[in-house]
C-alpha cells in the first residue's frame, strides 16, 4: 500500500523537526552583545581607615575624609567594627573590602619622633584591581600637619581620578564686616583663613600671581581705586597703577612679568600692560567704548576683556600684544566678567539670563554654551586650577556668600566662611 | 484515484498546518528568548553603568565607542580581566569603564539558566 520511499511530504516534515531542533538548542557559546552609555557613579567610595596613632597630632583623617567629601567626587565609606584594622604594612583581603563595596582602601599611621617631629605614612589600594597604589612617608612638625592631610588627600584623589587635585591651594575673598573690609586668604577648605589687608574702604579683584607668592588687588584706602601688588610672605607691597582717574581689574600674564589692568587716565576705561612693579605702561585697547575685566588665556597669546563698543556688555578677545579684537560672546545681551578655563578649552562668565544672574560656560571649539547655575546673582567666577570647580560669589538672603559650582554643573557647594559678607573670590594657584 | 487525490491534498494541507504552527511556536519560543536577553542584558547594562564615574565620561570628546568583551562563570562572576578589543581612543575612559565592569562582578544572571551566555561583548561610549 505504501510506496517503497517515503512521500516527499514526510521528508519535508522530517527536514522540519530537524531544522527545529537545531533552533531550539541555539549555541548557547554565542557572544551576547550589550551596549553600555553614560556613566551612573557619583562619587567613588572609598574606605579612609583612621590613621594608627593619629590621636597625638589631632586627627589626620578627618581632614582627608572632608577633602575629598567636599570634592563631590568620592564617598567615604564607614568603617566597620574590626578586629585589627590593616595597617600600611600589611596587604589587605581585597575580597573582603570589595564586598563591603569600597573602590579603594587608605590605611596609614602616625608616629612620633624623638627630635618631636612626626612621621605620617600612608597606603592607598585599588580594591576594584587589587592592587597597591603605593604611597608616601612625610616627616613633619605639628604645624604641618594640615598641609600634610591636603597632600595625602591630592594624592588619593590623582591616583583615583586621573586629574590633579586641589586640596593644597588657597583663595582669596573679600569680606566685609561693619565698616571694614578684609581681604582674606584661606586654605581651599576654608581654614587657615589670614587676612592680608584690612581696610575702612572697598578692596576689590584680588589676582594671584602665577607663582601663588602675591596677590594684586584694587584697593580705595586712599579713597579711589589704585591697584597694588602684595606680597604674602612678608606682606610688603608696591603700587602697580595710580594714575589719575580709576585703576582697576588686574590680571597677571601666565609668565608672571605684565599685568593687564583697566585704566581711565586717557579717558574712558580702556586696557593697559604694565610690570609689576609699575614700569613700562602700554596701551592695548583703542576704543572709544568701556573696555575692561582682561583676562589672559593660559597659554598667554590673548586677551579676553569685557566691552560695550557693541551696544550692549560681551565678551571679545584680542591678541595679547595688541591687535583687532573679535566678539566671543553671542548669546544673551548682558556677558561680563571671562574666565578662560585652565585648560584653555573653555570660558566661564556671567551672563544674564530671564534677569537672572549666572555663570555659565563657553565651549571654545564648538560655540556651546551651558549655564551651570541657577542662583540670581553670581558674580566673579574663578576656576580651580585643575579647571574642575568654579568658585564664585553669590547672595543669599542679602548677605555675599562663596560658592563653587563643578565644570559641568553636576556637583554644588556652598563654602563656609567666617562670617560677614564675602565677595570677590579668587582661586590660587598649584604651588608647587 | 479520486479518493486518492482527496486525501492527498488533505495531508498537504495537515501538514502546512503543522508547519504553520511549527512555525508560530519557533518564533514565540525566538521571542520569548529575545525577551529573556533583553532583559538580562538590561540588568548587566544598569549594573556596568552605575560603576561608571560621571567625571570619566565628562572628560571625553565626541562619542568614541570602547569595545570589550568580557567570559563570565555560570555565577556571573568575571572570569579573569575584561579584554579590550577596540580603545575609544582615550586611555582615561577605557580604564574607567574597564573598571566598571570589575567592580560589577559577580554581574547578575539571567532568569533561566538556560539564556546563560559564557562570552560578553561589552560596547562602551560616553553619550547616549
Amino acid at each position: 500500500m505504501f510506496a517503497a520511499r517515503s512521500p516527499a511530504w514526510v521528508r519535508r516534515l522530517a527536514g522540519v523537526c530537524l531544522l527545529l531542533a537545531m533552533a531550539v538548542s541555539a549555541p548557547a557559546g554565542a557572544q551576547l552583545s550589550i551596549e553600555i552609555t553614560g556613566a551612573g557613579l557619583q562619587r567613588i567610595p572609598v574606605a579612609i581607615v583612621p590613621f594608627a596613632g593619629e590621636a597625638a597630632i589631632g586627627g589626620v583623617t578627618q581632614i582627608i575624609r572632608a577633602d575629598l567629601e567636599r570634592s563631590g567626587q568620592f564617598r567615604a565609606l564607614e568603617i566597620p567594627p574590626l578586629p585589627t584594622l590593616p595597617t600600611e604594612n600589611s596587604t589587605p583581603n581585597y575580597p573582603e573590602w570589595r564586598a563591603r563595596l569600597a573602590d579603594a582602601l587608605l590605611v596609614g599611621s602616625v608616629a612620633a619622633r624623638p627630635d618631636g617631629r612626626y612621621e605620617v605614612r600612608f597606603k592607598l589600594h585599588d580594591v576594584v584591581q587589587q592592587r597597591d597604589l603605593s604611597g608616601i612617608a612625610y616627616t613633619l612638625s605639628k604645624e604641618q600637619i594640615r598641609a600634610t592631610a591636603h597632600r595625602i588627600a591630592d594624592y588619593v584623589y590623582e591616583k583615583l581620578t586621573g586629574e590633579r587635585g586641589v586640596f593644597s591651594t588657597r583663595i582669596a575673598y573679600v569680606v566685609k564686616r561693619g565698616n571694614r573690609y578684609e581681604l582674606q586668604i584661606a586654605d581651599a577648605d576654608g581654614a587657615g583663613e589670614e587676612t592680608a589687608l584690612a581696610s575702612f574702604e572697598p578692596i576689590i579683584s584680588p589676582a594671584w600671581s602665577p607663582d601663588g607668592r602675591r596677590v594684586a588687588y584694587v584697593s580705595f584706602e586712599s579713597k579711589r581705586p589704585v591697584v597694588y601688588v602684595h606680597s604674602l610672605q612678608d606682606g610688603k607691597r608696591s603700587v602697580v597703577a595710580n594714575f589719575r582717574g580709576s585703576n582697576s581689574a588686574p590680571a597677571w600674564s601666565p609668565d608672571g612679568k605684565r599685568i593687564a589692568v583697566t585704566l581711565s587716565r586717557e579717558g574712558g576705561s580702556q586696557i593697559f600692560l604694565v610690570n609689576p612693579d609699575g614700569s613700562n605702561l602700554r596701551r592695548l585697547t583703542t576704543s572709544t567704548a568701556i573696555d575692561t575685566e582682561p583676562r589672559f588665556s593660559p597659554d598667554g597669546r590673548w586677551l579676553y576683556f569685557t566691552s560695550d563698543r557693541g551696544g550692549s556688555p560681551q565678551i571679545y578677545r584680542m591678541p595679547a600684544n595688541g591687535g583687532p579684537a573679535q566678539r566671543v560672546t553671542f548669546e544673551g545681551s548682558y556677558n561680563v566678567s571671562p574666565r578662560p578655563s585652565p585648560d584653555g578649552k573653555s570660558l566661564a562668565y556671567i551672563t544674564r539670563n530671564e534677569g537672572k544672574f549666572q555663570v555659565a560656560l563657553l565651549d571654545l571649539a564648538n560655540n556651546q554654551v551651558q549655564i551651570v547655575t541657577d542662583s540670581d546673582r553670581d558674580e566673579s567666577p574663578s576656576f580651580a586650577p585643575n579647571g574642575r570647580m568654579i568658585l564664585f560669589a553669590t547672595v543669599i538672603g542679602e548677605r555675599g556668600v562663596l560658592s563653587a559650582v563643578s565644570s559641568d554643573g553636576r556637583i554644588r557647594q556652598r563654602l563656609t566662611t567666617s562670617g560677614g559678607d564675602v565677595r570677590e573670590p579668587a582661586w590660587g594657584p598649584f604651588i608647587e | 484515484m479520486q479518493q486518492q487525490l482527496a486525501q492527498e491534498q488533505q495531508r498537504i494541507r495537515d501538514q502546512m498546518i503543522r508547519e504553520q504552527a511549527e512555525r508560530e511556536r519557533l518564533a514565540l519560543a525566538q521571542a520569548a528568548r529575545d525577551r529573556a536577553l533583553a532583559e538580562w542584558s538590561s540588568r548587566i547594562r544598569a549594573k556596568i553603568r552605575g560603576n561608571i564615574p560621571s567625571q570619566a565620561v565628562q572628560a571625553v570628546k565626541g562619542n568614541p565607542e570602547a569595545i570589550f568583551v568580557v567570559t563570565l562563570l555560570p555565577t556571573g562572576e568575571v572570569l579573569g580581566n575584561p579584554r579590550m578589543v577596540k580603545s575609544s581612543g582615550n586611555k582615561g575612559y577605557d580604564d574607567a569603564v574597564y573598571r566598571a565592569i570589575l567592580r560589577s562582578s559577580p554581574l547578575p544572571k539571567p532568569e533561566n539558566p538556560a539564556d546563560f551566555r559564557r562570552e560578553l561583548e561589552l560596547r562602551f561610549r560616553p553619550q547616549d
